[in-house]
């Protein structure tokens, strides 16, 4: 009975520890801009939830895809409804580890000092209900307690099942420019 | 005495209270293990899984493609600070026969805007030359209950109050004075007044459903008989209705849709038709097309619910379009 007490301390404290390793954002940043000759837009996401666990360089990021503002209210509803499918597809996922530091920066491992590390993560990115393999080069910015994961990138709507009808070609780009800014803070418990 | 005292306490801990303890360790770490296992690198993403904005409580959106079904005014409303331009035109009846190319030698026009005042109250104005009575027509569409995702709200009321004018000037030939001169209609016999309220769901993506329960009044004006009548005596004709509306679409692809709208009325029907409408709305970016085949002539609310005379089985249809373009006015961040 004794031992069982104390493995149960035990396993407590080991929760406890691997737990204070992650850290996490519910207000991460997500935009996107999509340019052609005749038109650009843009849209702002606020609602990014990611996670980052130093420890096990895995990478995570849910966006809730309907809360993408945009300047028209009906660009936003056609984005939720025509492209995206929000109400089959809420969320794009991303889960992924982190490949390789830059050799200089390994040595300070575990993303303690402070500093502007340079990572490329590989990993799935889920969008639209289509799975795919990508690689993100990014940057990862420590600075007292806060990781921020900052990256850009670019993905091609035709990739992910996203259908831009041909009277919409010249208007919306098949290339959207995507940039990330999320500043975690280590999670506390749950 | 220590010794025995620890000895007795270990054997009292083991015994009374070991098996309680044990369960609650069990309940209170079995779920934390598990969770522990599952901190394996592919599953961070579990962590995530609460989140921050639970879809199950989101507003539904697009039940319409535009806030007409057809001839009746569906459950959307234009956006906070979007002005929405209409336009909307009807050939005459299929039945005007070849003389007059089946009705494409008629047209009857209105052009209008709606404006989203607040997120749930719309303004909308027209101008339409719909039998020569230099129509306008003002209306305020107000949403009272939004539909949920989640059902808390399983249902989008909105009303409607409408209110239309007939500017015609009718010339008559007053005996008396030996010469024709302007008739004097008194204002309640231009206007006509609409109150309805829309009840609806977005049943799903592709289906939406609503409910229109109203009342109409309006009065013709009969400028033949007036003149012939007596001095104050106008042949003019009130009549009121209750009617219960319905329309619906049904999404034939992402940007199409099949749309139904019918407006039986209720009491006092007299010779009045019911109104019934079928069409296909088609969006292109910022535009919404309607295409439809009615036998309402009229083109705002008092005038094609209360005053339809053609007959579908008598090939009374007419073939018509509805334009919409939206422009947005206000930036739609003052409003969030």
């Amino acid at each position: 009975m004794k031992k069982i007490i104390i493995t149960g301390f035990l396993l407590a404290a080991a929760v406890g520890s691997a737990y204070a390793q992650v850290y996490k954002t519910g207000t991460g940043n997500i935009k996107f801009i999509s340019k052609t000759a005749i038109e650009e837009f843009s849209a702002n996401n606020d609602q990014v939830t990611a996670a980052f666990s130093p420890k096990t360089n895995a990478i995570a990021f849910r966006v809730p895809v309907n809360a993408f503002q945009f300047k028209s209210a009906l660009m936003q509803k056609h984005f939720q409804e025509n492209y995206m499918q929000t109400a089959e597809f809420p969320f794009s996922t991303y889960s992924g580890k982190i490949e390789d530091v830059a050799a200089a920066q390994s040595a300070s491992a575990n993303f303690t000092k402070n500093g502007t590390y340079e990572v490329v993560t590989k990993g799935t990115h889920e969008m639209h209900g289509v799975k795919k393999e990508i690689t993100i080069p990014g940057k990862i910015i420590v600075a007292d307690g806060v990781i921020t994961l900052t990256a850009s990138m670019s993905v091609l709507c035709s990739d992910y099942g996203i259908n831009i009808p041909a009277a919409s070609k010249k208007s919306v780009s098949d290339n959207i420019d995507i940039s990330i800014n999320c500043p975690l803070q280590l999670s506390k418990g749950k | 005495m220590v010794g025995v005292n620890f000895k007795q306490s270990l054997h009292f801990f083991t015994n009374q209270l070991g098996s309680k303890l044990f369960l609650l360790f069990l309940i209170q770490w079995m779920v934390p293990t598990g969770m522990l296992q599952a901190q394996d690198d592919s599953t961070l993403l579990d962590l995530l899984e609460e989140p921050m904005v639970t879809p199950g409580s989101e507003k539904v959106h697009s039940a319409f493609k535009t806030t007409k079904v057809i001839n009746q005014q569906s459950l959307e409303l234009v956006d906070a600070g979007v002005f929405d331009f209409k336009m909307s035109h009807r050939f005459g009846p299929l039945n005007a026969g070849v003389d007059k190319a089946f009705g494409l030698d008629i047209a009857t026009i209105r052009i209008g805007g709606e404006f989203g005042i607040s997120p749930n109250l719309m303004l909308g104005f027209g101008r339409s030359n719909v039998k020569q009575e230099k129509n306008v027509d003002l209306f305020l569409k107000y949403r009272l209950m939004q539909q949920t995702t989640d059902n808390h709200q399983p249902l989008s009321i909105l009303f409607l109050v409408a209110i239309d004018r007939r500017n015609t000037q009718y010339n008559v030939f007053n005996p008396t004075l030996g010469k024709t001169e302007l008739l004097q209609i008194p204002n309640s016999a231009r206007t006509g007044w609409v109150a309805q309220a829309i009840i609806g769901k977005k049943v799903s993506e592709e289906l939406s459903l609503q409910f229109v329960p109203g009342w109409v009044t309006q009065s013709t004006i009969q400028p033949q008989l007036a003149s012939n009548a007596l001095e104050g005596d106008l042949a003019t004709r009130t009549l009121s209705h209750w009617y219960l509306g319905v329309g619906m679409r049904q999404k034939l692809t992402t940007r199409t849709t099949l749309n139904l709208d019918f407006i039986p009325i209720l009491t006092n029907k007299g010779s009045t038709i019911n109104s019934f409408s079928l069409g296909f709305d088609i969006e292109t970016g910022g535009h919404v097309f309607q295409l439809q085949f009615t036998n309402s002539f009229g083109l705002n609310e008092s005038l094609f619910i209360a005053r339809t005379t053609d007959r579908w089985n008598q090939a009374g249809i007419r073939l018509g379009f509805n334009l919409s373009r939206v422009f947005t006015v206000i930036n739609p961040e003052v409003y969030r």
